[in-house]
């Protein structure tokens, strides 16, 4: 494990992802270094499975931080990602101190931080351990406009403002990774206040330096051929939804657990569905079986 | 290592630090102060000797979508490779050749456009010439549009509908405005024991627009069609009562072939019926048979949507004259323009200028992408020129 403040240049940083078989490029690498040392939130954009939520993952077991994932979906608040009061538990506490307690003191009490729920924000914030906790904001895009308003003051200034309570600021400014699949654009006032790098599909040299990190018992052979077909199948005209990486990996990984050593048609036409997640783009290549699946093998 | 050259002090390197900086402005890249500081902040935690590592450093700092990032690169290579001279910098100078990131993406945002080129505006083609309602076809491919950006289309579609939507209905949701809602205040207390925590508030929830959408299919939208057709196919999914009439010469519905589930198949099916739309364009004749021949289908809750270039071979005045009577039953008239986004825009086509009057929003398909799409109505131009 290391400190991330300890890095010294990109360069170092690549090399440490690559240990957790994890392949950047410079851009990412040193969008990465600069992340953690000036205290920036990372944004991470590109196509589905091209490895932008492991990139968190890959650091959180690098650093040994604690990996703080928020995922977004529509309708996403505060409450959720902040924090919320234990009503039940304040409720408990009232009673059982009204008829001895001061108001003042019993209000006091139950807005203390005992009685706080800690949404994954405000945990990221007061992270106690010896590392800089890992804060993931996966998929930020799902979640709605008024929701970036929120994550505004956390991110600029790795504080939130709790109105009972006050002010809380981060103990250790948490290395932030915030990923979108671009379905919408982001808002200019949360962009400004990240870092930028953009991850996409990787050259069929850096998808087999991948798989073989990934799979070591995929032979080399095999998995130049493995490439080769998704690579054909990404430049395939008409597909809604091309294969990132992960299908690459989840597909090598179930051609080994068949015992496959070389592809063939047969088998590419059957495991197609690990690389295709769209029915009108399987029925597509099922009823034309373009070139690329024909010569299979 | 800091960047001291030789020749040069530091000043002298912050401030080409700044001039490049500039000129990514120039070149249509929105960086900020904050940006900019973040750069500076950056070359002194990198080895100002690492080329790569520098222009690294420039692409996270100062991009902020895959399309920046081209625009700084290239920026990158022009400028480096000159102004960097006499600052001790080993790699300044050299290697100018444009390494481009990956190729440029989907929706391309409008202040990350560059520079304009072509300062006369956008260069239009248009074959000047009569309608013919009968002129042969050369064929319409609709689909091919990437998931990820028809996704983002109809996030777009769905904010135009909740602009649109301004009337109250029947319906009430919660509201941190609204008036008290006692059954809900009670039914949240039973969660407590009994104990009301918050009063919750209701308000009549504003009624979903319904859209009729207008698709201009002529030939001068040709390069356009497969954008307009997810726009219409948006529009169509997120209104339940929506109808969707291409038009060129002729006006022909398409909604019930937009509602197939695949979009592959909506796409096939739209294709082959307004195979037969290469005459020209009617606009006004279109829309004044809309307003004639659909009473009921336009109406207070109605917002119409115009996909269309304006260009007319009918008469320009007739769509101010169909617009106007569409006007005082629908609720909005909505116009959606491929070009309005483009540097050097101006509504200078006949039909687009008598219709401005009516228009209570011109977009660009841009606008469909953009987080905050403009809410003004279009301002009508100070000195109409001729077309």
């Amino acid at each position: 494990m290391t400190d991330s403040e300890s890095w010294k240049d990109p360069e170092e940083v690549r090399e440490l992802l690559a240990t957790q078989a994890y392949i950047a490029e410079p851009p990412l690498a040193t969008a990465v270094f600069l992340s953690a040392r000036l205290g920036k939130p990372l944004l991470v954009e590109g196509e589905p499975g091209c490895g932008k939520t492991e990139i968190a993952k890959v650091l959180a077991a690098l650093t040994g931080g604690e990996l703080i994932r928020l995922q977004c979906f529509e309708g996403l608040d505060a409450r959720s990602a902040l924090y919320d009061w234990d009503y039940p538990r304040q409720l408990l506490t009232i009673r059982m101190h009204e008829r001895d307690g001061a108001p003042e003191t019993l209000e006091r009490q139950v807005f203390s931080e005992r009685f706080l729920l800690r949404g994954p924000l405000l945990r990221a914030l007061g992270g106690e351990g010896p590392h800089r906790p890992i804060l993931l904001i996966d998929e930020v895009d799902r979640a709605d406009e008024e929701f970036e308003g929120l994550l505004l003051e956390v991110l600029s200034d790795f504080q939130v403002t709790i109105p009972e309570l006050g002010t809380i600021r981060a103990k250790r400014v948490p290395l932030v990774v915030i990923t979108s699949n671009r379905t919408r654009n982001l808002s200019d006032a949360l962009k400004r206040r990240c870092l930028y790098a953009y991850v996409d599909y990787p050259d069929a040299e850096k998808e087999v330096a991948i798989l073989r990190r990934r799979l070591p018992s995929l032979e080399d052979r095999f998995a130049h051929q493995i490439v080769d077909f998704v690579q054909q199948l990404r430049r395939a005209p008409d597909l809604a939804k091309r294969p990132g990486v992960a299908e690459t990996l989840d597909w090598a990984a179930a051609l080994l657990a068949l015992g496959r050593e070389a592809l063939d048609p047969e088998t590419t036409e059957q495991t197609l569905g690990f690389l295709i997640k769209d029915a009108d783009d399987l029925a597509l290549l099922r009823e034309h079986r373009p070139p690329v699946v024909e010569n299979a093998g | 290592m800091t960047p001291e050259g030789p020749a040069e002090p530091r000043a002298t390197f912050l401030g080409r630090l700044g001039a490049f900086c500039t000129l990514v402005r120039n070149r249509g890249v929105a960086v900020g102060i904050g940006s900019e500081t973040d750069l500076g902040a950056a070359v002194l935690v990198i080895d100002l000797l690492d080329r790569r590592a520098f222009r690294s450093a420039c692409l996270a700092t100062l991009a902020k979508s895959p399309e920046e990032l081209e625009v700084v690169a290239e920026a990158f290579e022009e400028f480096w490779g000159t102004a960097g001279r006499g600052l001790g910098l080993p790699w300044t100078g050299a290697g100018t050749t444009v390494v481009r990131p990956a190729r440029a993406r989907t929706h391309r945002p409008a202040h990350a456009a560059r520079a304009p080129r072509n300062p006369e505006g956008p260069s239009i083609t248009v074959a000047f010439g009569t309608w013919s309602a009968t002129a042969p076809s050369s064929g319409h491919g609709l689909g091919g549009r990437p998931e990820r950006e028809l996704r983002s289309v109809r996030e777009g579609a769905r904010r135009l509908r909740s602009l649109v939507a301004t009337l109250p209905g029947r319906r009430h949701g919660r509201s941190p405005r609204g008036t008290v809602d006692v059954r809900d205040t009670l039914r949240g207390g039973l969660r407590h024991g009994g104990e009301w925590m918050e009063f919750r508030r209701q308000r009549p929830r504003l009624r979903r627009g319904e859209f009729v959408v207008m698709w201009d299919v002529s030939g001068s939208m040709r390069e356009h069609e497969s954008q307009c057709f997810a726009l219409a196919h948006a529009l169509a999914a997120v209104s339940r009562g929506a109808r969707v009439f291409a038009f060129s010469t002729n006006l022909t519905e398409v909604t019930s072939e937009l509602r197939r589930h695949s979009y592959r198949r909506a796409a096939a099916d739209v294709g082959a019926l307004i195979d037969r739309a290469d005459g020209g364009t009617r606009i006004g004749q279109s829309l004044t048979e809309l307003a004639e021949h659909s009473r009921g289908l336009v109406r207070d809750r109605s917002t119409v949507v115009l996909l269309s270039d304006g260009w007319d071979l009918g008469e320009p005045e007739r769509t101010g004259e169909a617009l106007a009577q569409l006007e005082r039953r629908a609720h909005a008239i909505v116009w959606v323009n491929p070009y309005a986004r483009r540097p050097g825009f101006e509504p200078r086509v006949g039909a687009l200028q008598s219709a401005l009057p009516y228009l209570d929003l011109l977009w660009g398909p841009e606008d469909f992408l953009r987080a905050h799409p403009p809410r003004t109505p279009p301002r009508l131009p100070t000195a109409p020129a001729p077309v």
